[in-house]
């Protein structure tokens, strides 16, 4: 574990996995049809919204936003709706990790606020993939650790 | 450059949740010395301000327990949310070094359960009645009060006492800094979760 992690490094990772989420997305969409195809794109509006926001913050404190890479390492080939929702709750899970760490290393209880929202929104949409794939136990004891 | 691959098991497996849930156990009965705040040799130290959040996920345990008693057939559904409440409740009982035996008055005004003794049992198919949970609905939003009606009306119960508890660990995640904002901020998630799988 880092110990007194940098604010402003923690608001860049939570972007640069909020970058990839959205790029994700643009795979797990085009496999998904219907209802998980809606789930999708709401998905990845959100995402497209919490990466606003986070270079928002990370200008507010005087710093150049990461930019997001022009591709992405893809854990599986993703050819079936059960590859989309498989990456696509991998892609929350990811999301769900770097806003945890960002509450770890907020300096304010705005941020902290913020991250404490950014975690539970991922960590609910990844538990809804996963309950797609294991209905019977779609939860996690401790979502983003 | 920022993989897609993830970094961590995708799920605890149930054994290793068992696993955790004794050790907390163990911690919650012998104490952690390790654990205590600064080893701070005196004897009477401050309250912890975790302590309302341990005895919150304490009561939200309990009312998991008594309503699986109280309804066998949620037995399925509510074992694996439940299994998580037991890490939750071993995890800030960890965070804050639980001294053997010690249970600040503060602490105990707030107790809404029947007794201290928390059936934290790693068995969860046994649904007759564990002992420390049948006792009378304790005072004010008690999550005893829930196991009365029928099983979809004490898990609309549970729904709200998960909200409430996303609610309350939020505020103190909040107020807190560092590795104890990020625990409670994670347990926050978890009942948001619970609460979302509880309405599918």
């Amino acid at each position: 574990m880092v110990s007194n992690p940098d604010p402003l490094d923690a608001l860049q990772r939570t972007l640069a996995a909020e970058h990839a989420a959205v790029w994700g997305y643009g795979m797990v969409g085009a496999v998904l049809v219907g209802q998980q195809r809606a789930a999708a794109r709401a998905a990845d509006t959100a995402h497209r919204d919490q990466r606003d926001l986070l270079a928002d913050l990370v200008r507010a404190r005087g710093a150049r936003p990461r930019t997001a890479e022009p591709a992405y390492e893809v854990p599986f080939p993703v050819r079936s709706a059960a590859d989309g929702e498989l990456l696509a709750g991998q892609l929350e899970d990811r999301t769900a990790a770097a806003w945890h760490y960002l509450v770890g290393a907020a300096d304010t209880a705005d941020l902290r606020r913020t991250a404490v929202a950014g975690l539970t929104a991922a960590a609910v949409r990844a538990t809804r993939w996963r309950w797609i794939v294991t209905p019977d136990n779609p939860t996690v004891p401790f979502p983003g650790q | 450059m920022p993989a897609l691959t993830p970094t961590r098991p995708r799920r605890l497996s149930r054994r290793v949740a068992l696993v955790a849930l004794a050790a907390g156990v163990g911690l919650v009965v012998t104490g952690c010395g390790s654990g205590a705040a600064g080893g701070t040799p005196h004897p009477t130290p401050l309250p912890d301000p975790l302590l309302p959040d341990l005895e919150d996920e304490r009561r939200l345990l309990a009312a998991y327990e008594a309503t699986m008693a109280a309804f066998p057939s949620l037995v399925d559904r509510l074992a694996p949310l439940r299994t998580n409440h037991a890490a939750h409740v071993a995890a800030l009982a960890r965070a804050i070094g639980v001294p053997r035996g010690a249970r600040p008055s503060s602490i105990e005004a707030t107790m809404a359960t029947p007794g201290p003794d928390l059936p934290i049992r790693p068995d969860t198919s046994g649904a007759t009645g564990p002992p420390g949970t049948t006792g009378p609905p304790g005072p004010g939003p008690g999550p005893a009060t829930g196991i009365a009606g029928t099983p979809e009306s004490a898990v609309a119960a549970l729904r709200q006492q998960e909200r409430d508890a996303m609610a309350a660990r939020t505020e103190s995640a909040v107020r807190a800094a560092g590795p104890r904002a990020a625990l409670l901020a994670s347990i926050s998630a978890g009942s948001a979760c619970h609460e979302a799988v509880l309405g599918w």
